[in-house]
């Protein structure tokens, strides 16, 4: 197995074993309402009876369940470090063997937590600060038609998109340096802020070329495998549902290795 | 009838004795009584002239301004109307209660400043320019409101739809929205004149009020309907074409069915809600609500949810003003009674209840019937399907279809709840064979016993779920072996939480 095969299936294993553990809670749920009826091949019937009526008796449920949605994202996160880690190892030049490849993804978790934490804070400042400044643009926007006050507001949506992409680089590069050169959490950030300093352009475009084409991957996958809902169909679309996803670890996994090169050519100029 | 240019022997001014008189609501100023110096007998004709003055709010409960935005409803003093048993059906301007009128002829004549573009109830006649103002006139015979709207900023499209013309007026920029209300109502106009008879009048003005007036939008008056929603019409979500279709409904359960709104709401609403629904799969198919690749909702369905969540709380016939939230207002005036009618529908068979619907519009076009018109009507087509209709109306009826038990040689299935209605139990068996019974739903439960083999696996009571009003879907079904999980959603929710996760991952 190549090292690029081994970083796709860890990234695949990653986040395909927790969205089925996750796809369970809802599974078992609809399987409690449905199971006599032969099954929730109905929910997907014309018309969508079944599937409110479904939405409806679960509601209460639903939003019990849904408290523990944000820690649950949290903890997504934070579990996912792992694979990022082990992908980095598998992808880092350099012969070692299966066990200290171990050892340098372990040993990279608590500066990638840092990372993390701090890129997210970040996110949420961002988001703020964008929303905020939406709001304060409101007011002087009163006489304008509905689509040209839409309009206004659109470079604040792309600046958000802008500064999120940005900060997406930014741990992905940030966590390159830790796994590959071994820095800790503040150097990571900061080896990861010059780079992007100096070379915005050129990281960037990388990073959205293999996004855009994981994005058209998982669009793909959704077209194709709703076409095929129920009973002999349901394993057809199973297979291209998971297809897709590999195949966005497979993009997610380029750009990591991508991240080695730029931060091996760029970082010392 | 006496023109009033003619000499009026008895003229004389009556408003001093005009005073509040409204039951139960010593605030109200909106219900008022004006005693006659004298009795009117039959056969007299009575002239009234009167000089008013109409202060407009800003926009709030359909009507007002906002800016330069004018939308005007209730703005006249309108005489209540003389029910046939001799009653006056009065009542104050409330939140949730509308209008009830006597039809008439309204010759209405506005001015505006120029550059004002005015929309109205009727046909205009006049448009011109004098001492600085512009003045319209419009005219309108056999309908019992009039409404206006006038707007310095008003874009204008005309369209001509089943020889009716129809003028739209909405904000600048809202054209992706217009063209698919547009839509709307060629569906509308298609399939209301089929199952209800023809819209009888020369023009459909159709208003779209600028954003924060949207509390004047999605209101009926005589051919002048106003509608809602964002700009740019919601790819995938029928909104537009939904609140279009259900405000010109209106023009026939409350414009030309002219029951009392106050009163008997679910007359205009539940029915035109049903009609609604039904329109809007004839021009949308089963994805009439919302409609993405792998998933379509159907209007009914939407309305189902929201019709069953204020349970039976309450009677659906009640008048407006007697409904503890406005909340169980909406679910069981709107959508309750929709659901009920439609289950009726479904069960009774669709030609019967479309029969019966259409009778009913036909024979009390131009009058003010009330909800025994209604059953009277239904139980001329067939008894039992006003029956169900009375005991889901009237009474808090109620249905939930449920399997109680099934062993391999005999299963039982019970009617929860007060509503008979015909409907099929499907028996599957051991083999893989089936069997569909018919049961008139008469006999609150039903036993059926199998001399097998094959033995009896799993049964299913309303397998095509026609009973939109049964409160619990899920236990219309038992199986002796059934499934444990539900493996298409987790195949679906598998992915989008794989999706999620790349999303999510660092
Ligand atoms: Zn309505």
């Amino acid at each position: 197995m190549t090292p690029m095969a081994r970083a796709t299936a860890t990234l695949y294993l990653g986040v395909a074993l927790p969205a089925l553990l996750v796809a369970l809670v809802p599974a078992l749920l609809v399987g409690g309402l449905w199971g006599p009826h032969g099954g929730d091949a109905l929910l997907w019937e014309a018309g969508g009876f079944p599937l409110l009526e479904t939405a409806r008796l679960l509601a209460p449920t639903a939003l019990a369940l849904g408290r523990a949605v944000p820690w649950a994202l949290l903890a997504w996160m934070i579990l996912g470090l792992l694979p990022q880690a082990m992908a980095l190892a598998f992808l880092a030049p350099g012969e070692r063997s299966p066990l200290e490849q171990a050892t340098l993804a372990l040993r990279s978790l608590p500066a990638l937590f840092f990372v993390l934490s701090v890129t997210v804070l970040a996110r949420v400042i961002a988001l703020l600060l964008c929303i905020l400044f939406a709001k304060g643009l409101t007011p002087g926007l009163a006489g304008l038609s509905d689509p040209v006050r839409a309009l206004v507001h659109l470079p604040i949506v792309l600046l958000a998109f802008l500064l999120l992409t940005l900060l997406r680089v930014l741990q992905d590069l940030t966590g390159t340096a830790v796994v590959l050169r071994g820095e800790r959490g503040r150097d990571a950030l900061l080896t990861g802020l010059e780079i992007l300093h100096r070379h915005p352009f050129s990281s960037v475009g990388a990073w959205a070329r293999w996004a855009l084409l994981g994005f058209g991957i998982a669009v793909a996958a959704w077209w194709l495998g709703s076409r095929w809902h129920a009973g002999a169909g349901l394993g057809l679309a199973a297979l291209i549902h998971q297809v897709g996803l590999v195949g966005i670890s497979w993009t997610r996994a380029r750009w990591l290795k991508r991240t080695m090169s730029i931060l091996e050519s760029k970082s010392n100029l | 009838m006496r023109s009033p240019s003619e000499p009026v022997s008895l003229a004389q001014d009556v408003l001093p004795a005009l005073a509040a008189h409204s039951p139960n609501d010593p605030e109200d100023r909106t219900d008022l009584r004006l005693p006659l110096p004298k009795p009117c007998a039959p056969g007299d004709t009575l002239i009234f002239q009167v000089a008013f003055t109409s202060t407009l709010p800003t926009i709030v409960e359909r009507t007002g301004y906002l800016g330069s935005f004018h939308m005007v409803g209730q703005w006249f003093p309108k005489p209540a109307r003389l029910r046939q048993d001799g009653t006056w059906s009065h009542f104050p301007f409330l939140r949730l209660s509308e209008f009830d009128a006597d039809f008439g002829s309204y010759d209405v004549t506005l001015e505006v400043p120029p550059g004002f573009l005015v929309g109205a109830t009727g046909r205009q006649v006049e448009d011109r320019e004098e001492g600085g103002w512009r003045r319209v006139r419009y005219l309108q015979e056999e309908v019992h409101d009039f409404a206006w709207t006038a707007w310095d900023h008003f874009q204008e499209r005309q369209a001509s739809i089943e020889g009716v013309q129809v003028r739209l007026l909405y904000p600048e920029g809202h054209e992706p929205s217009v063209t698919r209300q547009l839509d709307g109502l060629r569906v509308a106009l298609r399939c209301m004149t089929r199952r209800l008879g023809s819209y009888p009048y020369p023009t459909l003005t159709v208003v779209q009020p600028p954003s924060g007036a949207e509390e004047a939008g999605g209101m009926e008056y005589p051919t002048l309907i106003t509608t809602g929603g964002p700009w740019y019409g919601p790819p995938m979500l029928r909104t537009s074409e939904a609140v279009t279709i259900h405000e010109f409904g209106h023009q026939y359960f409350y414009g030309m069915v002219a029951s009392d709104e106050h009163r008997h709401p679910f007359l205009d609403e539940g029915l035109n809600t049903l009609v609604e629904g039904l329109c809007l799969r004839e021009g949308y198919g089963h994805g009439s609500l919302l409609a993405v690749p792998g998933l379509s909702v159907d209007f009914l369905a939407g309305a189902r949810w929201i019709g069953l969540g204020a349970g039976h709380d309450h009677a659906i016939a009640h008048s407006a003003a007697s409904f503890p939230t406005a909340d169980h207002y909406s679910r069981l005036v709107y959508f309750r009674a929709a659901i009920l009618l439609a289950t009726v529908r479904n069960t009774f068979g669709e030609a019967l209840f479309d029969e019966a619907l259409s009778n009913y519009v036909r024979t009390q076009r131009f009058l003010h019937p009330e909800p025994p018109d209604l059953l009277a009507t239904f139980a001329r087509v067939e008894p039992a399907m006003a029956a169900a209709l009375e005991e889901g109306l009237l009474r808090r009826g109620w249905i939930d279809m449920t399997v109680v038990a099934l062993q391999p040689t005999w299963t039982v299935i019970a009617r929860r709840g007060t509503i008979r209605l015909p409907t099929e139990v499907c028996l599957h068996f051991a083999d893989g064979s089936q069997r569909i019974e018919h049961w008139n739903g008469e006999a609150d439960w039903i036993r059926f016993d199998i001399e097998g083999p094959p033995e009896l696996l799993s049964v299913k009571v309303d397998p095509e779920r026609k009973i939109l009003l049964d409160e619990d879907w899920s236990n219309n079904a038992r199986s002796l072996q059934p499934a444990a999980l539900g493996f298409g959603t987790l195949e679906r929710a598998a992915f989008w939480g794989g999706l999620l996760g790349h999303l999510l991952a660092p």
